[in-house]
């Protein structure tokens, strides 16, 4: 007997990524020039893995997010680069063909479940809503069935009483649950979770990262996971990208972004958490803060808080580049020295 | 739910009390009754005879018991004025007040919905620009002006319309309507104009201003990362959303429609309710006045109640158990 799961991935030809990006920029014209919010950011995402893209705010993580599921607030727009789903480009695509990705091959979760649903309308309705928008010749009866079925699986118990409650019935690591399901509603290959923790309980966040980590692994989904807080990336990423100031500065495998980190602002982001097993006198810090969109200084645009900054950091921009285990965007790993 | 019902009536029952307070110290300390009936000329023996009968020699609580006793029967007493019973004054008069505001609110409903919705959609689009600037001229231009270029342009200088009356009406047990002939429609028409323009602005503006609060809301950007059709973000997700205010506004405008129709009614001397309270205040007529009094109240806080009801049916979060 063949093994459908090896058919299955002889089908989707594992070299080639879910999701694929190229030196994306998005900038916004405001008046005669043009704020460049990201610049030069190129990553991919693989079947089943979980992508963490970490950053301070306004670091240009949502914003990605945003413009990978085509909903960038105008007048933001994607000014060069490109954008590929298994191989199909999407960047380019007209607004009714990128509505029909949305939900269907790119599921979205949002980062406040309290405000992510309708509350007028029953979690039931919202579901089979979407359901009946990426399937549209499905019966009722068929679409009630997948709903539940979908409520089952993101762990909601009796789902056939929970299908006609509103939102407001539910706590926020339950609508979290149902904001999911919804995602996952047009079966996507990919998902885009914009802090899908920020808003809970700790203990309620442990609870979603899990769910998401057992999505990935049995669905074979491709998550890309914006946060800012680490503890989330090293529970449940694979790979780790690291967004400063519109720019990717290092990308690489979980353990070498934290335990073996290169570019000098994921040092700095990684020395800043609080260790767990000894109390260490005073926490690291980064001097300085992130400037703001539209005042990015020249060359890196790190190199303003940089203790290794030389005067090259000032006028040219390091380029992502192999760098121990992971790739970073500094000259100290490109001929050793930023002097 | 039952519980919320239940603190509901009680209100009601408590404004309907200072209400009946109200229009019962209109009825009895405006004027003197006695001299408003007998007239100056009657003896002090007719006087007295005429206290005791009216229930004038009792104390004040005693006569506002049964103020409020008859009241709520519909007996308010009888017209100075003409010497009818208050309460079937009121009834003739009352159909053409209703209809009136009804058909002005189902226009401004019917008009200010869709172009709330569309200016809210393209709010640069042209089409936009006018009817915003339009409904600024509504909203600013007194009502018996409005009414009163309509008759000068349809009834005098065009002669379509008549200028006042309800036309032809039918009767329906106690009840006349104007909505069955052609030419009670057609003097609806100008009243009706006059009435909801207003309406249809503010209608409009709300409904504007609502969709687009709701369309920051975290619930639309999800809807349509969810892949939605336009038309089902906007049209079930924002509108329903949008229009839990438009609820409330729209029923404490059907109150004050019924109030102003006053200016309306005076303008196309329409046989409402508003123009019996005008006749009733040049004479002094306080009984009409005190049950006109009452009669408003009454509808404000029916409207009021029905507004909190059609909340239950249309948040769900409303109906907290």
């Amino acid at each position: 007997m063949i093994n459908g799961n090896a058919a299955a991935a002889e089908r989707r030809e594992p070299s080639v990524p879910v999701l694929d990006v190229r030196d994306l920029r998005i900038e916004f014209p405001i008046r005669e020039k043009a704020l460049v919010a990201i610049d030069g950011v190129s990553f991919s995402i693989g079947h089943g893995e979980i992508l963490g893209v970490v950053g301070e705010s306004g670091a240009g993580k949502s914003l990605t997010g945003s413009a990978l599921i085509g909903l960038l607030q105008a007048p933001g727009h994607i000014a060069a680069g490109t954008i590929h789903l298994s191989g199909q480009r999407i960047d380019n695509l007209p607004e009714t063909e990128q509505r029909r990705l949305r939900g269907k091959r790119i599921g979205a979760i949002f980062q406040d479940p309290l405000t992510s649903l309708d509350p007028l309308f029953t979690v039931g309705r919202q579901l089979t809503e979407t359901i009946h928008t990426h399937f549209p010749s499905m019966s009722r009866a068929d679409a009630k069935g997948r709903a539940m079925q979908l409520l089952a699986e993101v762990g909601i118990a009796d789902p056939a009483t929970r299908f006609d409650q509103y939102p407001h019935q539910f706590s926020g690591g339950m609508r979290q649950r149902i904001v999911i399901a919804l995602a996952l509603a047009g079966e996507p290959e990919l998902i885009i979770a914009d802090e899908p923790t920020t808003a809970l309980d700790v203990s309620i966040q442990a609870q979603i990262l899990a769910l998401l980590k057992r999505l990935a692994r049995t669905r074979d989904t491709a998550i890309m996971l914006v946060t800012h807080d680490m503890g989330v990336i090293a529970e449940v990423a694979d790979r780790v990208a690291v967004m400063y100031a519109g720019r990717l500065v290092e990308i690489g495998p979980v353990e070498d972004i934290v335990r073996r980190p290169n570019h000098p602002y994921t040092v700095g982001l990684m020395a800043s958490i609080p260790p767990l097993h000894r109390q260490p006198e005073r926490l690291a810090q980064i001097s300085g803060s992130m400037p703001r969109l539209g005042s990015w200084p020249t060359g890196c645009s790190f190199h303003p808080r940089c203790p290794h900054a030389g005067p090259r950091c000032e006028v040219s921009t390091p380029l992502l580049m192999p760098a121990g285990a992971t790739a970073a965007a500094c000259f100290l790993h490109q001929g050793g020295t930023a002097l | 739910m039952i519980s919320l019902l239940a603190t509901r009536l009680t209100s009601v029952v408590l404004v309907m009390l200072v209400v009946s307070g109200l229009s019962f110290c209109v009825f009895n300390f405006l004027g003197d009754p006695v001299n408003n009936i007998l007239g100056v000329n009657a003896t002090l023996e007719q006087r007295e005879e005429l206290r005791v009968a009216l229930g004038l020699d009792q104390t004040t609580i005693v006569q506002f018991w049964r103020f409020v006793e008859r009241a709520a029967v519909g007996d308010f007493g009888v017209s100075y004025r003409n010497r009818q019973p208050v309460i079937d004054l009121m009834l003739v008069r009352l159909p053409a007040t209703l209809e009136l505001v009804l058909t002005a609110t189902l226009t401004a409903l019917l008009i200010g919905i869709p172009m709330g919705i569309y200016t809210a959609l393209r709010p640069k689009g042209l089409l936009s620009r006018i009817v915003q600037l339009v409904s600024l001229l509504g909203i600013s231009m007194p009502q018996f002006l409005i009414g009163m270029l309509l008759i000068l342009i349809f009834s005098v200088e065009l002669r379509w319309l008549s200028a006042f009356g309800r036309g032809e009406t039918v009767r329906i047990g106690w009840w006349t309507t104007g909505l069955l002939t052609v030419s009670g429609l057609k003097a609806l028409i100008m009243p009706t104009i006059t009435l909801a323009v207003f309406q249809i602005s503010m209608i409009m503006r709300l409904v504007r201003g609502e969709m687009l609060e709701v369309f920051r809301a975290d619930f639309i950007k999800f809807a349509r990362a969810r892949g939605l059709s336009d038309r089902a973000v906007y049209l079930t997700h924002a509108l329903r959303n949008s229009l839990l205010p438009v609820i409330t506004v729209v029923g404490l405008q059907i109150g004050s429609l019924i109030a102003f129709a006053i200016v309306v009614e005076a303008v196309f001397q329409w046989p409402g309710m508003g123009l019996l309270i005008l006749q009733a205040i040049e004479f002094a007529d306080f009984p009409v006045m005190s049950a006109y009094l009452a009669f408003v109240g009454f509808s404000f806080v029916m409207i009021n109640l029905i507004v909190d009801l059609t909340y239950l049916l249309v948040d769900p979060r409303m109906r907290v158990k």
